[in-house]
């Protein structure tokens, strides 16, 4: 594997409507590093810059003068780059699904990045298929069905595989499972860690839900204000919930029950992340079932 | 290559927090002031006229304390529209056109096209009047809270509801169209973001590759319209959820308080308009 990272993010400041009275200033100093094949979380309360940060990993927005943004070693900041290889390599879902479908018909929509690039008719169909397998939705039902009668939680699947069409290097989920039932969420999830084994992509994964964050990411950034508050291992991070809670998050359930547990003297000070690894975790401390050492590690954010 | 971000172009519409004079006056004042000026603009042909009208809005722009590099950050998107109608008149006005004050001269010829002084004139003329009007709108809306200015209307218009005008209504109208434009340029600015990161072309700055640009916009235009429909209907929903009932006996929160300043600025710029119209055929170029 490359030791190149895949997105490499140094010093980024970013201000919107800058030069104008209006002018807000969103990011402060970014640092911030996704390897190839990695599983990336991004979280922080309303405000804290996630959106703006996710939108420079594709050049949709530019640094200030200051920063670099650099993707497989290519700097975002050069206008020499080719940034249409940059929007094909890092596929980036946003936060409102009905601004992201232009097209008529679901078929053409998701099909719509496939023939930017220039892809055949066959193979074009065949992504759309896999496409649409993938997020969950019958091609030969969806396919022809219009983008604008779609109920909220199909219009997520469809801008999801709009963006899966381009077979991306990188996806980046900016609260995409939002507003999808707790079902299709998780058949959603479980599919992308299906596409993360199976084809390495890495992901990058914007989210307010903490269960969410803590099953599926292997390393978590935690904004606040513009800046990175806290970042480490997921069990590095929940690990120090009252740290966490003062940035306007929380940790899992599972995790502050642990953590209590562990305040009393009843459990090790182990950071289960799951509900099973929770269970495993409470019978071991009630002497019924005893944990393999080691399968918990206990946290240290830095 | 810039960020994508619409909204840092859009000046008009969109208040900018002050303590100046011309924030603090009227609404009812400047929006009176606006329409004076608006006509005096209008009707300027001369170079003079405009020069004076240019200066005057500057003024004002200096005295409302809105940065001027913020308008003229306005002007921006009009460019292209600006340079098309230059080329239009340059190629097309020629002798058919009567220059104020002027004898007309052809400068240069090439088969049916005329270029004359007085398509220069036409040119520069209409030219500092866009820049005239731009200004003096981005400052109205700059200067004015969105609320101020539609009790601003509805009390202008208030005389004429005898005759059947809903007054109230029409005020209410031109808020909500001023309050559209901002979301609009958001909601074109996220349709662009969304294509783009499905690998659309981004337009090329400084080339002009029309065709591709009309298909682009077709693209844009149509979920752009369909969002804005859909917000109306939200807007619909919330309003009556909120027990909203039409103009009739509605009282304000706000009372308009129209004191010595306004009645002196009110009195300023209609005498300065009334004069720039009716010397309009007496300034020597």
């Amino acid at each position: 594997m490359s030791q190149q990272p895949m997105i490499r993010v140094s010093e980024l400041h970013f201000a919107y409507l800058r030069g104008t009275p209006m002018e807000v200033t969103a990011l402060r100093g970014i640092c911030l590093e996704v390897r190839r094949g990695e599983r990336v979380g991004i979280i922080g309360r309303a405000g804290s810059g996630k959106s703006t940060l996710v939108q420079h990993f594709n050049g949709l927005l530019r640094p200030d003068s200051t920063g670099q943004v650099l993707v497989a070693g290519s700097d975002l900041g050069d206008p020499a780059t080719d940034f249409r290889r940059i929007h094909q390599q890092i596929g980036l879902v946003f936060q409102t699904p009905e601004q992201q479908l232009f097209e008529r018909l679901v078929g053409d929509d998701i099909a719509f990045g496939p023939k930017q690039l220039g892809i055949e008719r066959p193979e074009r169909r065949e992504r759309v298929r896999w496409a649409m397998e993938m997020v969950g939705l019958d091609f030969d039902a969806f396919k022809d069905r219009l983008t604008l009668s779609l109920s909220g939680g199909e219009m997520r699947k469809v801008a999801v595989a709009g963006v899966l069409a381009l077979r991306p290097e990188v996806l980046v989920l900016d609260e995409s499972t939002s507003g999808l039932d707790p079902s299709s969420r998780r058949e959603m999830l479980r599919r992308l860690d299906r596409l993360h084994h199976e084809e390495n992509t890495t992901l990058v994964l914007v989210s307010s839900s903490m269960e969410e964050i803590a099953e599926h990411v292997d390393r978590v950034y935690v904004l606040e204000n513009g800046s990175v508050a806290m970042h480490g291992s997921v069990r590095e991070v929940f690990a120090h919930p009252e740290q966490v809670r003062k940035l306007g998050l929380d940790v899992p359930q599972v995790t502050a029950i642990a953590h209590e547990l562990a305040l009393v003297g009843l459990t090790d000070g182990s950071v289960p992340l799951s509900v099973p690894e929770g269970a495993e975790l409470l019978l071991a401390a009630l002497g019924l079932h005893s944990a393999q050492p080691g399968a918990l590690g206990t946290g240290d954010a830095r | 290559m810039e960020s994508i971000q619409f909204q840092r172009y859009i000046t008009i519409g969109q208040y900018v927090a002050g303590r100046s004079l011309i924030h603090r006056l009227d609404p009812r004042t400047k929006l009176s002031a606006f329409l004076f000026l608006t006509l005096a603009i209008t009707f300027s042909r001369s170079y003079t006229a405009n020069a004076i009208l240019l200066l005057v809005t500057l003024g004002l722009v200096l005295a409302a304390r809105v940065s001027i590099r913020y308008l003229l950050s306005g002007l921006r998107p009009a460019l292209p529209f600006i340079l098309l109608l230059a080329i239009m008149q340059l190629l097309f006005y020629g002798n058919a056109y009567v220059p104020y004050r002027m004898e007309p001269v052809t400068l240069w010829r090439v088969g049916w096209i005329h270029v004359t002084n007085g398509s220069i004139q036409a040119v520069i003329v209409s030219t500092s009047r866009f820049v005239e009007l731009l200004f003096l709108t981005s400052l109205l809306t700059n200067t004015t809270r969105l609320t101020d200015l539609t009790h601003g209307i509805e009390a202008m218009l208030r005389p004429y509801r005898r005759l059947g005008l809903p007054a109230h209504e029409l005020s209410l109208v031109a808020t909500i169209a001023l309050r559209f434009l901002p979301l609009l340029a958001e909601q074109a600015e996220n349709i662009l973001k969304a294509q783009a990161s499905r690998g659309a072309p981004i337009a090329q700055r400084g080339r002009l590759q029309f065709v591709a640009t009309a298909r682009q916009l077709a693209v844009l235009l149509v979920p752009l319209f369909v969002d804005a429909f859909r917000r109306a209907e939200d807007l619909i929903l919330a309003m009556q959820a909120r027990c909203y009932a039409g103009g009739r006996g509605r009282t304000c929160y706000v009372q308009l308080q129209f004191d010595r300043t306004d009645a002196l600025v009110y009195g300023l710029t209609l005498v300065f308009s009334a004069a720039m119209l009716v010397l309009r055929n007496w300034f020597p170029i």
